[in-house]
């Protein structure tokens, strides 16, 4: 392999992604620019850019290593971030986005007009983004390291950089293009490649052994269902609770426009996956050797060159690793964006200034995390942030747009019931092992029941409280009336 | 500056606005009503009326129950096909290009009916609003 060229390919990813950054401050001209890019982005370019935000390490390097390593379980992490898109398009996306809210934090606090929620909800989504960052940045450092030996501590530090450079310089307005840059560079660096592979394996008359290769017991037959379904519904119900896909749809000019581009984005991140779950399976057949835990998640970075020959795997190589980039920087800096506007307009007041230092901040403390821990498998890690935002922020987020009874005090419950149990679950889990006997299941996958902790928490304490907001109804009708056609 | 202005006309309000871009806009948070919000605009409240609570919570309830007819319609599709891939061991004897179909639905299958559901929903939410908001220009 060539790392010059790798390097080469890393250094232009950086460039154009600072290019379409500078473009950005030029044109960021006000403090609407830098938080709602001024909802002038048509809905395809929005798709692109949360897609291209949502889009991480975890899939782009994460689940090929997992189908290697433990077989067809790993395909439930895609599906359930998909799905997870279709319960934000049901439960949230109109609503939300009517109801004039930047963050979640704001959104609280406008719902239940209590500061003390609000304080919670921040510090609750401010843990989840900086544990979803941590995985961004393992994976930047194992990936330059596999392509061109560069020390892992550099190329961590590197994407919090540019990440941190890039969204206190343009705020949403850039980062919009920049992230809709970089889905398309994402899902083209997986799409060429996977069509060689296939050209390649097409060509030869399949000699591998079906019963070695896709184990009866490594397949679907093989699941556990009191895990699959703890994960899946964890999954599906962690998409709502994560900060940067909510600020998202305050870029959309309308209810209606939130919701078909959430479809969009549906359509998007399924072809992305897809694309994703063919390496991992092209990967079993192919590269045996390479299913080690720790190693496993470079696969789709060292595919090309072994598959392909020649001057055309290290251009494929070259390729891959500028998705992988993309990858990284890609939710990083979504996940900057969403976290800087809540500490700067919780600590200060929503001033551009306070929310370009706020940038640094944000990253400077998962950079330091990063660099004190060492990687886990990288679709894992990143499912563990689903789990978490699950347990503490969707419950009440849905209540608060569905259920007229919710009251502050019910909320506050529910989150700290929701984020203590899942937090003790999964510390328990990573501390006792295989120790922990019978529930051992329980706490490794705790989704299924802190989720209907929380719930019912939030619903009981709700009832018995019985002082819902003044504004309830008024907000009520904010979020669900749809908008008269401007005209 | 050095905005492309020299048309000498009347400045438009909009002038790098794209055809068919959304209007640019302002915006700040919901919660400073003293702050220039797009709720100033919305500053003389009137109390809501009780036509008005009754249309929000007839709309809530048909947008709710739409969501989880489709919810519950989706979970069961989802337990379907992995009851097929799990639970029939004879579907593994057959491979596509040496891959076993249990796997091949597993890596491929699930994305379909997502964004099936997902279509459908969306063209049924619009459906319900263009309805109430017709029965409401009709008052």
């Amino acid at each position: 392999m060539n790392p010059m060229l790798a390097i080469g390919a890393v250094a232009l990813v950086l460039l154009v992604t600072s290019a379409i950054g500078v473009y950005g401050l030029r044109i960021s001209r006000t403090t609407s620019d830098f938080f709602v890019a001024s909802r002038t982005v048509r809905p395809i370019w929005n798709a692109s850019a949360i897609s291209g935000e949502y889009l991480s390490a975890g899939t782009f390097l994460g689940l090929s290593g997992l189908v290697l390593l433990s077989g067809s379980d790993a395909f439930w992490f895609p599906i359930g971030y998909a799905a997870g898109y279709l319960l934000v398009l049901m439960f949230v996306a109109a609503p939300l986005r009517r109801s004039g809210a930047y963050t979640i934090p704001d959104f609280i606090h406008a719902r239940l007009d209590s500061v003390t929620a609000r304080r919670i909800t921040s510090v609750l989504v401010l843990f989840i983004g900086w544990l979803y960052i941590v995985p961004q940045l393992h994976g930047a450092a194992l990936a330059l390291n596999v392509v061109a030996d560069i020390p892992p501590w550099v190329g961590a530090a590197t994407v919090a950089v540019v990440v941190s450079g890039s969204v206190a310089a343009g705020g949403m307005r850039s980062i919009t293009y920049v992230q809709a840059f970089q889905f398309w560079l994402k899902f083209a660096a997986l799409a060429v490649p996977v069509v060689f592979f296939l050209i390649t394996l097409g060509g030869h008359e399949p000699s591998i052994d079906p019963a070695l290769v896709f184990p009866r017991e490594h397949g679907p037959s093989g699941l556990d269902t009191y895990t699959t379904a703890s994960l899946l519904i964890a999954l599906l119900l962690g998409t709502i609770g994560l900060p940067h896909v909510l600020v998202r749809f305050y870029t959309s000019p309308t209810g209606t426009s939130a919701r078909w581009t959430t479809v969009i984005v549906i359509v998007m991140i399924s072809a992305f996956y897809m694309v994703s779950g063919t390496i991992g399976l092209v990967a079993r057949a192919t590269a045996p050797d390479l299913a080690q835990p720790g190693v496993a998640d470079t696969v789709a970075l060292l595919l090309p060159s072994r598959l392909v020959p020649g001057v055309a795997g290290d251009l494929l190589t070259a390729l891959v690793i500028a998705g992988a980039l993309a990858a990284f920087l890609g939710t990083s800096s979504g996940l900057v964006v969403s976290l800087s506007s809540v500490v700067s307009q919780d600590l200060f007041h929503g001033t551009v200034r306070s929310f370009r230092w706020a940038a640094v901040f944000c990253t400077a403390v998962p950079l330091v995390v990063a660099l004190g821990t060492v990687p886990q498998g990288l679709v894992t890690s990143v499912g563990t942030v689903f789990v978490f935002a699950a347990s503490s922020l969707s419950p009440v987020i849905v209540l608060g747009i569905w259920w007229r009874r919710l009251t502050a005090r019910g909320a506050i419950a529910g989150m700290l019931v929701g984020s203590v149990l899942c937090a003790g679950a999964l510390f328990a889990s990573t501390l006792l092992g295989s120790n922990a006997g019978p529930a051992a299941a329980m706490i490794a996958q705790p989704g299924a029941w802190t989720i209907a902790a929380a719930t019912i928490t939030t619903v009981v304490v709700s009832l018995l409280d019985r002082r819902a907001p003044l504004n309830t109804e008024r907000m009520l009708s904010r979020l669900h009336s749809p908008e008269l056609p401007r005209g | 500056m050095s905005g492309p202005d020299a048309s000498g006309g009347t400045p438009s309000p909009e002038p790098r606005r794209a055809p068919g871009r959304p209007v640019r806009e302002r915006v700040t948070s919901v919660d400073r009503p003293s702050s220039r919000t797009e709720a100033l605009a919305r500053v003389v409240r009137p109390p809501v009326s009780e036509a008005d609570t009754l249309f929000t919570r007839s709309l809530m309830r048909a947008q709710g129950r739409l969501a989880l007819v489709f919810v519950v319609s989706f979970l069961l599709a989802v337990v379907l096909v992995t009851f097929v891939i799990s639970g029939i061991p004879a579907l593994h004897d057959h491979a596509i290009a040496g891959v076993p179909i249990p796997w091949l639905i597993q890596a491929y299958g699930y994305y379909p009916i997502i964004i099936v559901f997902a279509v459908a929903y969306t063209v049924a939410a619009m459906r319900t609003e263009r309805r109430f908001r017709a029965l409401v220009e009709h008052e």
